[in-house]
């Protein structure tokens, strides 16, 4: 493929008008739809006034849609604002979402009165819509309205709350995480997202939350500590995860370990070297193959010792990560 | 998926045993590649296993989502370039075409209603 260019000036406005021509003729389904995929590419505001009737049309709404939220033009977003209180139905949940993917700020108000929509579809959508958009309004919204969902909607709700905390500042964000990671019967993953949240948000001083996460009985909290630990950047992380170790039960100290291998970073060696040299099986084995995956020569020395090791198991992973680990 | 390069090039796709090459001396050192690979990492060559492995330990698969998003990335970005039949640059940290708005434009699709993802 060596053919350049791109669909602008005088052949896009061609394309655009032969487009809208089969719009607004009686021509076949097929080739109506075919028309909007064609405004996907080269619609403009001009395509508006012609796609916007057609999102209340059962047949065309989705295929409108298609092409209204490529228009690079704030008309597009003021017709699916003003189709919201015309469609009804999945139409107007499909109506909701162009408006979170076009990330519509002036839809917020809107959007937040449909949280409390009887249809939990329609409700749902505007959550998910307003967690697109983002925007600390948009949060409130869905917080405000978060206590009186009902059930079987709550999941959409927390997920509208998740991706505004990906897009708003820390401080904002945190509080958004710590207030899902301690909302009561909250599902598995949002609580796991939670507390992989509230720890990353703190950086350092979220070495803390994560130690705490570690020991909990909970296993989407442990889940989301562990997480955060193959995530949260920084040698001065490493080393207060690594100075946390002895502090866990064997069997999440597997876990810890296993996560700070993850995280490649030659700060944990020391901790790692001294855990690897005794203790349980399974932590210390944990711990040669962690310093292997870290590949630093200074792990060399406590590796060609255990290779020697009386237990054949630890000797065998010492062995192998021998291997892999340079010479200094 | 095949892979040009100054010296030939290498094809994989799931059920290889191998990769197919342009020159059998590209696969000189295959067999320790993969031995100090499995050695670092711990982890096995067999998708189903390494699920099971990380159910475990909570570490990330092989083919985990961010490495698929990547992977995905590519294989859309090559399917927008034959539909548009032209030679395109695509920036894979703003996973979005350069200066080419018609292109940019084929990246998403809207959801049919009520479509949840």
């Amino acid at each position: 493929m060596t053919k350049t260019g791109n669909a602008t000036g005088q052949d896009a406005r061609e394309r655009e008008a032969k487009a809208l021509g089969i719009l607004k003729s009686d021509a076949q389904q097929k080739d109506k739809m075919d028309a909007c995929k064609e405004l996907t590419r080269v619609g403009t505001a001009a395509s508006v006034p012609v796609l916007a009737p057609l999102l209340a049309d059962e047949k065309y709404s989705h295929m409108a849609r298609y092409a209204l939220e490529m228009i690079p033009d704030p008309s597009a977003d003021a017709a699916l604002r003003d189709a919201l209180g015309k469609v009804k139905g999945v139409l107007r949940a499909g109506v909701i979402g162009s408006l979170g993917v076009r990330k519509d700020a002036k839809a917020v108000e809107a959007l937040a009165k449909i949280l409390k929509d009887p249809d939990p579809v329609t409700a749902e959508a505007a959550a998910r819509a307003l967690g697109k958009i983002g925007s600390s309004a948009a949060a409130k919204a869905i917080g405000d309205a978060l206590s009186g969902v009902p059930a079987g909607s709550r999941l959409n709700f927390c997920e509208g709350l998740l991706r505004c905390a990906e897009i708003l500042p820390k401080a904002e964000a945190q509080a958004i995480y710590d207030r899902l990671r301690a909302l009561k019967d909250a599902p598995k993953q949002v609580l796991t997202a939670g507390v992989r949240g509230a720890i990353l948000t703190r950086g350092d001083a979220g070495v803390a939350v994560l130690l705490e996460g570690l020991v909990s009985d909970s296993l989407p909290v442990v889940y989301g500590a562990v997480r955060a630990a193959m995530e949260l950047p920084g040698a001065a992380a490493t080393k207060a995860m690594a100075a946390g170790l002895g502090r866990l039960p064997a069997e999440k100290q597997v876990l810890l370990v296993q996560a700070l291998g993850r995280r490649a970073d030659a700060a944990a060696v020391p901790a790692l070297s001294a855990v690897a040299k005794g203790g349980d099986k399974a932590v210390r084995v944990a711990a040669i193959r962690a310093l292997a995956e870290i590949g630093d020569a200074s792990a060399k020395p406590v590796l060609e010792g255990l290779a020697g090791d009386s237990d054949g198991d630890v000797a065998k992973a010492a062995k192998e990560s021998l291997n892999v680990v340079p010479h200094k | 998926m095949r892979f040009e390069g100054p010296e030939g090039w290498v094809a994989v796709a799931d059920g290889y045993k191998t990769p197919e090459v342009s020159n059998p001396a590209l696969l000189e050192n295959y067999d320790k590649v993969i031995k100090d690979y499995q050695a670092r990492t711990g982890r096995s060559l067999d998708h189903m296993r390494n699920l099971i492995e990380c159910v475990r330990s909570r570490r990330p698969t092989v083919a985990n989502p961010e490495v698929m998003y990547r992977t995905m990335t590519t294989v859309h970005a090559a399917n927008i370039c034959m539909w548009l039949k032209r030679d395109m640059k695509f920036d894979p940290v703003k996973a979005e075409f350069v200066n080419d708005p018609e292109a940019n434009r084929l990246r998403s699709r809207a959801m049919r209603e009520p479509w949840i993802y």
